[in-house]
């Protein structure tokens, strides 16, 4: 009895599953601020992330991602002594991230590291022009024999054909070799403020503390005066609905694969949250081997597929994406794996799901979701709710949407899948059919 | 007074949780076998790890291939009764992953679950022990996949600079060829009957290492290891013998007309630990990890001739461990990163890391070993496994901490001087399309052909 009471004592005083808090701070000029509490953190994190990225088609493709390496370098001090902690950039077709970490001591001056990147581009002409060949060296490092890489920029590119989501984050060689640092000064200029910047604070730290820490930092800091407003991100503008198939042969290629993908326009928009649960529950379900599930009619019954993989993702509150990658089992055609993945789907929204299976698949999910690191998952939830432009919720907000999403909504979502929708998708063949 | 009292019989419940019980232990289990266990109050799940004996890679008659795809199969092809589906759904279900590693001394079998889950999670996996279905066909698309997968590695920069360093270090033929499987021929010479004989010759019950660690009581860990083993043959494989290598010093380029970037590692071997590896991480960490390391300012920063070129600590096995120095390179600037890495490696080797360098990379690793102590289940039952096998304690104070702790500017300076190779002492594997990038190197064609670099 005694230990039952020690137990759960502990677990109320380790605040229970929900260990990561998420509180707004006060964000001054930011689109938001935001702490994430985390009461056994030893070091302390802080990301900034720019409202800003390649979708927004600004300037020339992978411009965003010359301006994150030359805004990173503004962070850096000649002749300073190694700091403890780790750094890192990033950017996506949806923002722009740059994070410090370090020991809670050295907040201030982290944060006030950080803001850097606000600040005009101090880089040094001939290394900002050099660092076009450490972004080669990149390309080099994440592209090059990686027929992938270069297959799904091709399938992204006719996916998109109307929306600037099509456009390349990485940009290509030749393009790199042509960023000028006038056009970065500005597109810098543009993006880097904080209108279109949200901090978040990461630690064992106090609501208070770390408004005080911003109250000072913010104050302190030089920014960009001269900022211009962002600019507004426009919808997602849906290329028409078609099917868009081709052969490709690839170098590298050592087995036949598809590399499947189908977009559609929901009837009618959705509040994100219900959307991220909806697509969460229904991409386990179909990855499953549940009834429902297509790895078992694809995979284990039949040998169809050797290889078969599935993601669901949301491009805005009204269109949502399925990626396929797939390899045809041992005398089975690219083709008739085609078939046979449009064929399962299908016949999956047509019987419908069982509302024990779904049951099942969300229990799953909340019962994994609650094993997570906790502090990570938040930050995971706040980035992509900061990639849609919406408020971030917190740990236990987003749970509760998975618990409430019921099976009509899950249905809804497949049969949308199902149903008419952009399908462009590569059958990559082997290197040998070519010359057959 | 009430105040009193309810403040003691806080105090007393607070103190409980700080003593709930920790740290590791060998143990036995009611069945008689040994387990090296360890709780982790704060980690989410447990991981058990059983290393099964094994000598198949130094037997010649041995298709090394039959073990790597017999170790895929056995959890994927199903059992005599569940088929491949219903075996997947039951890990799913029971939110667990199993796995098995073919090494060159052993068979390694991990499970990860939570402990509410431990007990169908060990029935069903001793299931997948005992009868694994090795159905034909699923040997077929298997061994199709895997030939294929690997055949797309070996043919990357990067991967063919370490099939040479193999082919350079590891001198005997037969573990070389186990442990890197590029005679890709040999996936599709294997039979049923060759797997029915690794999974027989294997997985018995006798020489076996276990260890177990997480948030699971001991009595729960040591009756579900019982569970999991059950009714395995009464029987085991020896040990293949101790891996030989060669980390002499050699310059060698592979010449490869076709390829689109170059790759630049440089190796050095490192002796036999008597410590734990951790100080190791943290010179190399400072080294070459990070965008602050030496590495990184003179190749990135300065040279302006890599995106990242970093250092790190690995091993072919427990004997053969070695520190590398790589990354991919304009290929325009390989002889200047060569003599870059090998000038900052000296420097960094002569004169050791300064105050703030260490202080800085000392805290972050004790962060990392801390951060890992409380959660990574699976490293801790591999550490129990390491330390064991070196004849160390494993219970009492973590080994790596306290290592690290007490290290010193001074002694890491020291450690580094006496036990890193010399600059001289490094082994230089460069990949490119142009064949006169390296003045002096034995220039190949083939990854096959390092051996012949003497």
């Amino acid at each position: 009895m005694l230990r039952a009471i020690v137990v759960a004592l502990c677990m109320l005083l380790s605040g229970g599953a929900f260990a990561a808090k998420l509180q707004a701070l006060k964000a001054g000029d930011f689109a938001g601020a935001w702490l994430i509490r985390d009461k056994e953190a030893t070091s302390l994190k802080l990301n900034l992330y720019i409202l800003t990225g390649e979708r927004d088609g600004v300037g020339v493709e992978g411009l965003a991602h010359y301006v994150e390496h030359l805004a990173w370098e503004n962070m850096k001090k000649d002749n300073a002594e190694p700091r403890a902690g780790h750094s890192n950039a990033f950017t996506s077709s949806d923002l722009m991230g740059y994070w410090l970490s370090g020991e809670p001591e050295q907040a201030a001056e982290l944060l006030s590291d950080l803001l850097k990147v606000h600040q005009p581009l101090t880089v040094e002409e001939t290394f900002a022009l050099e660092e076009r060949e450490i972004i080669q060296r990149e390309y080099d490092y994440r592209e090059r024999e990686n027929w992938r890489a270069l297959a799904w920029r091709g399938l992204m590119r006719r996916l998109h054909a109307d929306d600037p989501r099509q456009r390349d984050v990485g940009g290509s060689p030749e393009v790199i070799s042509r960023y000028s640092l006038s056009e970065a000064r500005q597109l810098h200029r543009q993006t880097h403020n904080p209108q279109n910047s949200v901090l978040v604070l990461q630690g064992n730290l106090s609501k208070n503390a770390a408004n005080k820490l911003l109250r000072d930092a913010l104050g302190r800091s030089q920014i960009n005066k001269k900022a211009l407003p962002r600019s507004e991100s426009t919808d997602y503008r849906m290329a028409a609905a078609t099917r868009d198939l081709s052969t490709k042969h690839y170098t590298g290629v050592t087995q036949p694969e598809l590399l499947y993908t189908k977009l559609v326009r929901l009837p009618e928009a959705l509040p994100i949250s219900d959307l991220f649960a909806q697509t969460e529950l229904l991409d386990r379900l179909l990855s499953s081997r549940l009834e429902g599930g297509l790895s078992v009619p694809l995979h284990y019954d039949n040998f169809f597929a050797n290889d078969f993989s599935l993601d669901i993702s949301v491009v805005d509150k009204q269109h949502v994406l399925m990626y396929v990658e797939a390899t045809p089992d041992v005398g089975v055609s690219l083709q008739t794996l085609l078939q046979a993945v449009e064929s399962e789907l299908s016949k999956t929204a047509e019987a419908g799901l069982q509302n024990t299976v779904v049951e099942k698949i969300r229990q799953r999910a909340v019962e994994q979701f609650l094993s997570y690191d906790q502090v990570r998952t938040q930050s995971h939830i706040l980035q992509s709710y900061l990639e849609m432009r919406e408020t971030p919720v917190d740990n236990k907000k987003y749970l509760s949407y998975l618990k409430r999403s019921d099976t009509d909504s899950v249905v809804r979502l497949l049969q949308a899948l199902a149903g008419e929708g952009r399908v462009v998708a590569e059958l990559v063949e082997l290197p040998e059919e070519v010359s057959q | 007074m009430r105040v009193k009292l309810y403040s003691f019989v806080f105090a007393l419940l607070l103190s409980g949780c700080a003593s709930m019980p920790e740290g590791r232990q060998t143990l036995t289990s009611p069945e008689g076998q040994s387990v090296l266990f360890q709780y982790m109050p704060k980690a989410k799940d447990l991981t058990v790890i059983v290393d099964w004996p094994s000598d198949w890679a130094e037997k010649n008659e041995h298709n090394p291939a039959v073990a790597h795809l017999g170790a895929q199969l056995m959890v994927l092809s199903g059992t005599d009764s569940q088929s491949a589906a219903e075996v997947a759904e039951g890990y799913s279900q029971l939110d667990a992953e199993g796995y098995l590693l073919p090494k060159l001394q052993l068979v390694r079998g991990v499970l990860h679950v939570q402990e509410k889950n431990l007990r169908p999670a060990a029935q069903l996996t001793n299931e997948v022990l005992r009868q694994p279905l090795f159905d034909t066909r699923w040997i077929t698309r298997v061994a199709a996949d895997r030939r294929a997968r690997m055949q797309e590695s070996y043919e990357t920069s990067a991967t063919q600079a370490w099939q040479s360093l193999a082919y350079l270090t590891i001198t005997d033929d037969q573990a070389r060829e186990y442990s890197l499987m590029d005679d890709l021929a040999l996936f599709s010479k294997v039979s049923q009957a060759d797997m029915q004989r690794w999974h027989r010759e294997t997985f018995g019950s006798k020489g076996l290492v276990v260890a177990v660690a997480g948030k699971v009581k001991a009595k729960a860990a040591l009756s579900a290891v019982d569970q999991l083993l059950t009714d395995l043959p009464k029987s085991s494989a020896e040990k293949s013998s101790v891996l030989q290598t060669d980390f002499s010093p050699r310059l060698v380029l592979l010449h490869k007309p076709e390829v689109e970037k170059s790759t630049l590692l440089l190796v050095g071997g490192l002796p036999d630990q008597q410590l734990t590896g951790a100080s190791d991480m943290l010179a190399a960490a400072i080294l070459g990890q990070g965008a602050e390391s030496r590495l990184n300012q003179s190749i990135r920063d300065t040279l302006r001739a890599s995106y990242g070129f970093s250092a790190a600590v690995s091993a072919y096995s427990p004997e053969a461990r070695f520190l590398y120095l790589s990354g991919e390179v304009d290929s325009k600037k390989i002889a200047q990163v060569q003599i870059a890495a090998t000038e900052a490696y000296q420097k960094f080797v002569e004169e050791g890391p300064s105050e703030a360098e260490f202080r800085a990379a000392k805290i972050n690793i004790l962060n990392q070993l801390e951060k890992r102590n409380e959660s990574s289940t699976s490293a801790a039952a591999v550490e129990m496994i390491e330390y064991a096998e070196k004849g160390w304690q494993i219970d009492g104070e973590d080994r790596a901490l306290v290592e690290i702790e007490q290290l010193t500017v001074e002694s890491l300076r020291a450690h580094v001087q006496s036990t890193w190779p010399s600059v001289d002492a490094l082994i230089t594997v460069a990949v490119s399309a142009d064949a006169a990038a390296l003045e002096n190197a034995c220039v190949i064609e083939r990854a096959t052909q390092a051996g012949d670099c003497r």
